[in-house]
């Protein structure tokens, strides 16, 4: 009898979870959007595309010179193009791999470069780095786990919309023409009366050293330092406390069993000191490996014991917004970032810290006091294992407080590594108010600055706060300016240089723990820019020049580098090798090739403080008040996930990968609670509103996200940007007009209100806060569908990602198994015999080889490093914000993110315990209870509804999906031309070229792992629009009449052992065949005459397994016993997802298990997501 | 009596004779095209900026493949040489010869010599030379008598069948590891006792080789165990002289070698 498996109905009772409000609310056009096999829209013509009949004109016109073209299908002639002269470790055909590092706010990521023939195309972590090394149950492991702003980096040397030539006045200007610029001022400088350096954060010694000869040689000069988001706050706490300017600190997460954040997004955006994901994964293992034994022909049993509840971190978070660190949280407090100082306060007097005032917990209802409370008490069970972290923006007293706290938990030394920079690195520098003062004129009619010569990457003009007009300021004065992209400073410059990519130029930096690292040069600068280092040598005069000369033989010998003079900034860089190598003096061209090698110079980290003495704090002025309703919001200015401050704007792959939490591409939006969003009057996400704060106002499209502390809105900023490529022209709205130099974070006072036309701006109207349209308008409509990814692919009902307590896991390790339909379902008896015809089961086909992967969600965060890497390993083209409006985003891995609540849950439990005298309270209850379930019977999403939403204790999990690797494959099944089919070592194949679009494989997959080639994404712009006749249409649209990519630039970064793929082919995961490919291989040349071609232990790395920050995510040969996949599929915490439909997946899931306290308030409810779906 | 058929039916049996006739044309012509040569360019034979004579270099004065084509054994691609190679000999041999007037511009000047490819897989066609050269796949399988050829030409086809066919049936092209570039290879010149010496010298035994050579022959297991019985069995199997078909079998058991015949082994 043929077994017919319905979806199962999500449990009455219990947890609910869901992805969207929409599928919270279960609206009709969400239940639309689900029940199609593509997401509504991605096979259609819609909105203001073509419609079917102009359609079919345009593809008559094509058909008709498509017929001209036919004379070329003779393979045209093709050219072998060897080097003249052999290249020092070149193989064609083989990359190269280059140690470097990128600068970043806290120090720099340590990184390898893979290039091939001169091409820098993918970025990884160096697991070689001391920053990228830690110790896991008394072993050296080490990561090379990044983020995704590195991994999406190396698209921007290739942007074709950089800066590529001199600006004199806006004009475009050749470089000989600064440099007689550059002579005269050099002549007339002086003392440097008048002259201001601006730069930007950095960690490098050499900037430093270049920075103290320029005070050198102009005593009078003034130096300013001047980023968006900075580490003023986080240095003056420090300083506040411990008396010193020039600590680092490195918290040692791996050690500490309990960590409290303070808005600190340590494991998102705020990674302070180096990687603290892996350390706080390495913490939050549920389980370890009580044993293996050796089995049969072999074979391996791994056997796996759940730790204890002592020996498994805990991890508390207070934040405004979810981040991906409250979603590893295991109790999250929300609260207005405003609130976090009063927050701090409780928590240091709860720990007896001595000098805090009673703080009045204005804001704060019973229950959050409790929470802080409970989770004080918790932290002093643990001295020197427990840490509290302060978030970057944070004001310096709640750095101050944090510091106090953690040498009273006797964190210092333990958890928290406190160093000290050297003293001649650290140079104090003027801020940005001082710079609006000096630009100003003054009582004598003179400015304090004439000529201003600015390296930061902050854009002066668009980013600085509101209330500095820089803009006028600047009128009259002598702005030289380094960037890379030509953003309004750029085009208001005197002079603007193009800067060199980091790739592209000699440099060095620190990393947080002060390993000092040389930044080498994979290929010369493409648009023939210049680095900060370059710049600022050449204001040091010619005498730098004359040095570089001098050395010049040396430089190009040991770099092997081409003939031309080399760089001075890599004169400077060896200079300051010497002065930090010390001992390693003698033969210094050996230790300098070991650090461009290994990247990095062994033991040149900061000097530990020796007996740091914390001083007490100080509270200055009254503690601000909590925003008290709709009429007085808080408004946060957030970094963002995809443009940071604006500076990655015009990244493309940044761009369209969806935000850690609010899965929104393309734009920003005012995040707020779901309880504001109501208070507001707002009804659908997109809706516009016009927010007033600071006497000024902007518009933003509204986006409510639960858990997000009430009455705040949190806004990014980087967006709406008028000066940029095309990429990042039109997206999102602008922030930075609302923020005052006293309002750096967060401002209190705002109000919002909902927009009820359609309004059209001038382009100089001060409210428009978005990039204009081609008639100079502005428009704000009063709604827009914002380009959000969260509700495409979803999936009902079904127990996906799994996760428990730690004390559900002790009482049975294999829980998980048994999650959903998985608790229910029979022994599956196919009529279909997984084997050959002469009998070889298809998992025995390749013996050698069998490839599968685990991901565990108990380490996974969310944090998107995995869609990065991947879109850089697999060549996967960006389509456009119209074409993930209609869900045809093309990232092979999604990152599905859950949000729970306990819903019903709770209003039961608290009727079952509300005491039976109390009849009338616990009839109301069960009322509730019960027309709550009534009203969902019948649809797929029974007891929903945001009305009894509890947004304080609520849950997130994230789980990335991809193609599953099915050995039962239904997609394969379907394939009218055998396009898709198993490979013997286990991988799900895509022949690309014999694919002909039938779409049926996508159709077919229970995943929705698949991706369609709508159209040439990777030939075609598809972002711009194109007049055909009398239409105008999406340029992807117009087909042969459309514009091809403007620049042949953007294929250098394309990986050449991935097709590129074209319209019309499916697409998906493929398990990085390519690397799979390449250790196959690698076997077999190392095998030669025997039979051994066995690839070795953990051998392939995939790309997202290679960038995953929390090493998540496990690729293995099942035949290899020693690979570590097998020990992951050994634990009791591996299920399939939709195991009930019998594709029998390699892919498999490890649950997340959580550590909660069960006596926090809603501590009961932690951790139980999916325990009711049956 | 009404017409049955309408006027316009008349010349309905020439159209369908004339359609069918153009049919059967396309037909054949695209048959003709796709299965020649031809269209696979075997004899593809284009001219090259400098007339260099493989015959030469490599019939005549014995050159190595691999002098020139440097890291065909340890990447995907075979190089071509780069003009600095060229000039590791010409800055004697032939120094002012007319003929390498480009060699001598690209050597001075940086600027390469553009060769025109020979033999060209499609873009999708991921063909890695490495894994062949070390598992006993020569030059010559894919190449042809390049020693011979004053031009290169294209002597095989490289069409997908092609390759499957060799890949399907190793046995018929494995050859020791030391013969990959010998151009004269003749399994028939082979020692029998030191093919066999040498395959016991990688750590194959006696009575492994004896139970392959006995799988492969369809010959019922004799259990022995020694030299003497494996060489006695050799002969007694082939013949006098050792052929393709021991070589290609001995080698493919030894070494196991199971070519892959899946889509994503050439196909990314």
């Amino acid at each position: 009898m043929k077994r017919i498996w319905h979806h199962p109905q999500p449990p009455a009772t219990g947890k609910r979870y869901w992805r969207s409000l929409g599928e919270l609310e279960d609206r009709p056009e969400f239940r639309g959007w689900l029940e199609r096999e593509f997401p509504a829209g991605a096979s259609e013509f819609g909105g203001d595309e073509v419609s079917r009949r102009n359609f079919i004109r345009l593809m008559g016109a094509s058909t008709a010179l498509a017929g001209l073209g036919a004379a070329s299908c003779r393979r045209p002639e093709a050219y072998i193009v060897p080097f003249a002269h052999n290249v020092e470790w070149t193989t064609p055909g083989k990359p190269v791999l280059y140690a470097t590092a990128m600068p970043r706010l806290d120090g720099c990521t340590p990184l390898v470069v893979t290039s091939y023939e001169g091409r820098p195309t993918k970025v990884d972590g160096n697991p070689l780095h001391p920053g990228q090394r830690f110790a896991e149950d008394g072993e050296e492991k080490s990561t090379s786990g990044t983020d995704h702003f590195t991994q999406a980096s190396v698209l921007d040397i290739y942007d074709p919309d950089r800066s590529r030539s001199f600006l004199n006045e806006g004009i475009p200007s050749d470089p000989s023409s600064f440099d007689g610029y550059l002579e005269k001022w050099l002549a007339e400088a002086g003392s440097g009366n008048g002259v201001g350096f601006l730069v930007g954060e950095t960690s490098s010694p050499t900037r430093a050293r270049i920075i103290r000869d320029l005070k050198i040689r102009y005593p009078e000069a003034k130096f300013y330092r001047y980023e968006v988001i900075n580490r003023d706050e986080a240095r003056a706490g420090w300083a506040a406390a411990l008396g010193s300017e020039r600590i680092a600190v490195v918290p040692r997460l791996e050690r500490a069993k309990r960590i409290l954040s303070l808005d600190c997004d340590f494991l998102g955006m705020d990674r302070v000191g180096g990687n603290p994901v892996r350390g706080f994964v390495s913490g939050r293992r549920a389980e370890k490996l009580a044993g293996v034994h050796d089995g049969e022909d072999g074979h391996k049993t791994y056997e796996w014991k759940p730790r204890g509840e002592d020996e498994m971190n805990r991890l508390y978070a207070v934040e405004a917004a979810y981040s991906v660190t409250g979603g590893m949280a295991d109790h999250r407090l929300r609260m207005p970032l405003s609130q976090v100082l009063r927050a701090a306060l409780i928590l240091a007097r709860e720990l007896g810290v001595e000098g805090v005032e009673e703080v009045e917990p204005a804001g704060l209802n019973v229950e959050r006091v409790e929470w802080l409370k409970t989770a004080a008490a918790d932290l002093r069970r643990f001295p020197g294992e427990a840490l509290v972290l302060a978030g970057t923006r944070q004001p310096a007293e709640v750095h101050h407080l944090a510091a106090v706290i953690n040498e009273k938990l006797g964190a210092f030394g333990e958890t928290l590594q406190l160093l000290e920079a050297p003293e001649n690195e650290s140079i104090p520098f003027l801020g940005v108010a001082d710079l609006w003062r000096d630009l100003r004129t003054g009582e004598d009619g003179q400015k304090g600055i004439r000529t201003l010569i600015s390296t930061t990457p902050a854009d002066l003009l668009y980013d600085a706060p509101d209330n500095y007009r820089f803009r006028e300021a600047l009128e009259g004065v002598e702005f030289v300016h380094l960037g890379m992209n030509r953003n309004l400073s750029a085009l208001a410059a005197t002079w603007h240089i193009p800067a060199a990519h980091y790739l592209e130029a000699w440099g060095d930096l620190r990393s947080s723990d002060g390993t000092y690292s040389v930044t080498q040069p994979l290929i010369l600068p493409l648009y023939g820019g210049l680095s900060e280092l370059d710049l600022l040598l050449r204001f040091l005069g010619p005498e730098e020049a004359a040095v570089a000369s001098d050395e010049g033989s040396w430089a190009t010998n040991a770099a092997a580098v081409s003939t031309e003079a080399p760089s001075p900034a890599l004169v400077a860089v060896r200079k300051t090798f010497e002065e930090l190598g010390g001992e390693f003096s003698e033969g210094a061209g050996t230790a300098w090739n070991y650090a461009l090698r290994d990247g990095f110079l062994p033991r040149s980290g900061y000097v530990p403080l020796e007996a740091p003495a914390v001083a007490p704090v100080r509270i200055r002025g009254p503690l601000p008040e909590p925003p008290a309703g709709v009429d007085s919001l808080e408004i946060a200015f957030q970094w963002d996930s995809k443009v940071y401050d604006g500076r990655f704007v015009n990244n493309g792959w940044l761009q369209e990968t969806p935000d850690m939490v609010t899965s929104l591409t393309w734009g920003n939006a005012a995040v707020m609670s779901v309880a504001t969003f109501k208070a507001l009057g707002l009804k659908r996400d997109g809706q516009r509103i016009r927010v007033v704060v600071n006497g000024r106002s902007a518009y933003f499209p509204a986006q409510a996200i639960p858990g997000v502390a009430d009455n705040c809105l949190m806004v990014a900023v980087g967006y709406g940007q008028t000066a940029c490529g095309e990429v990042g022209y039109g997206a999102g709205f602008d922030a930075y007009p609302l923020r005052t130099s006293e309002t750096t974070y967060f401002a209190r006072g705002a109000t919002a209100e909902v927009i009820e036309e359609d309004l059209i701006l001038e382009a100089d109207d001060p409210e428009a806060n978005r990039a204009p349209d081609r008639d100079g308008k502005v428009r704000v409509a009063r709604w827009e569908e914002l380009a959000l990814t969260q509700e495409h692919n979803s999936m009902e009902g079904r127990a996906l990602a799994r996760d428990g307590g730690l004390d559900e896991f002790h009482e049975d390790p294999e829980f998980s198994r048994y999650r959903g339909m998985d608790s229910h379902i029979p022994e599956n008896i196919s009529l279909y015999k997984p084997e050959t015809k002469d009998g070889t089961p298809f998992n025995e086909l390749d013996r050698n080889h069998q490839w599968a992967m685990t991901i565990d969600l108990s380490a996974c965060i969310g944090c998107r490093a995995c869609m990065m890497a991947c879109q850089a390993e697999n060549n996967i083209p960006i389509v456009g914000r119209e074409q993930v409006l209609i869900g045809r985003e093309m990232a092979w891995i999604r990152m599905d993110r859950y949000f729970a609540d306990s819903g019903i849950a709770e209003l039961e439990e608290e009727a079952e315990h509300t005491a039976p005298e109390d009849h009338a309270k616990r009839k109301e209850l069960k009322k509730t209870v019960k027309s709550a379930q009534k009203a969902a019977k019948g649809t797929s999403n029974p007891q929903r509804g945001v009305g009894l939403l509890n947004e304080d204790h609520l849950e997130m999990i994230t789980q990335p999906l991809a193609c599953q690797h099915c050995e039962s494959a239904s997609c394969e099944t379907v394939c009218p031309v055998n396009a898709t089919v198993h490979s013997d070592d286990g991988l799900n194949a895509m022949a690309y070229n014999r694919c002909i679009g039938t779409r049926y494989c996508a159709n077919n997959c229970p995943y929705k792992a698949r991706r369609f080639n709508y159209f040439d994404y990777n030939k075609r712009n598809p972002l711009s629009r194109t007049k055909v006749g009398p239409f105008e249409v999406g340029n992807l649209y117009a087909g042969p009449f459309g514009e091809k990519l403007r620049s042949d630039v953007l294929g250098l970064q394309k990986n050449p052992n991935v097709t590129v793929r074209m319209r019309g082919v499916m697409e998906k995961c493929t398990y990085c065949v390519q690397r799979v490919e390449t250790a196959k291989i690698a076997a077999k040349v190392a095998a030669r005459g025997s039979a051994d071609v066995k690839v070795g232990v953990d051998a392939v790395r995939t790309a997202c397994q290679q960038a995953c920050p929390a090493e998540a995510i496990v690729f293995g040969n099942l035949r290899q016993p020693a690979d570590t996949v097998n020990a992951m599929k050994a634990s009791p915490r591996n299920y399939e997802v939709l195991k009930y439909v019998g594709n029998r997946p390699r892919t498999t899931y490890l649950a997340r298990i959580k550590n909660p306290n069960r006596e926090m308030p809603g501590g009961r409810h932690v951790g139980q997501m999916t325990k009711h779906m049956h | 009596m009404p017409q049955f058929f309408p006027r316009w039916t008349n010349t309905l049996p020439l159209k369908i004779v004339i359609c069918l006739v153009l049919l059967g044309t396309g037909v054949t012509a695209a048959v003709w095209i796709t299965f020649t040569p031809k269209y696979t360019r075997v004899g593809y034979q284009p001219g090259q900026p400098v007339p260099y004579s493989h015959r030469i270099h490599v019939g005549e004065l014995g050159m190595d493949c691999r002098y020139c084509h440097s890291f065909a054994e340890t990447s995907s691609h075979s190089n071509v040489p780069t003009a600095e190679t060229c000039m590791n000999c010409h800055r004697q041999v032939k120094a002012q010869s007319p003929n390498l007037a480009p060699v001598r511009e690209a050597y001075a000047t940086g600027k390469p010599v553009e060769w025109v490819r020979v033999h060209k897989s499609p873009d999708y066609v991921y063909f890695n030379h490495s894994v062949h050269l070390n598992r006993g796949i020569s030059c010559q399988d894919c190449h042809g008598r390049v020693d011979e050829m004053e031009v290169v030409h294209q002597a095989e086809p490289h069409s997908m069948g092609w390759c499957l066919e060799c890949h399907r049936n190793p046995s018929k092209k494995l050859r020791p590891l030391g013969e990959v570039v010998n151009f004269d290879y003749d399994p028939a010149s082979l020692e029998r006792e030191a093919f066999y010496g040498d395959l016991m010298a990688e750590g194959h035994d006696a009575p492994e080789l004896i139970a392959a050579l006995e799988r492969a022959n369809g010959l019922a297991p004799s259990g022995s165990g020694d030299f003497g019985s494996l060489m006695t069995l050799a002969e007694k199997t082939f013949g006098e002289t050792m052929k393709q078909e021991e070589v290609g079998q001995q080698l493919q058991s030894a070494w196991g070698i199971h070519p892959p015949e899946h889509c994503s082994a050439c196909h990314r």
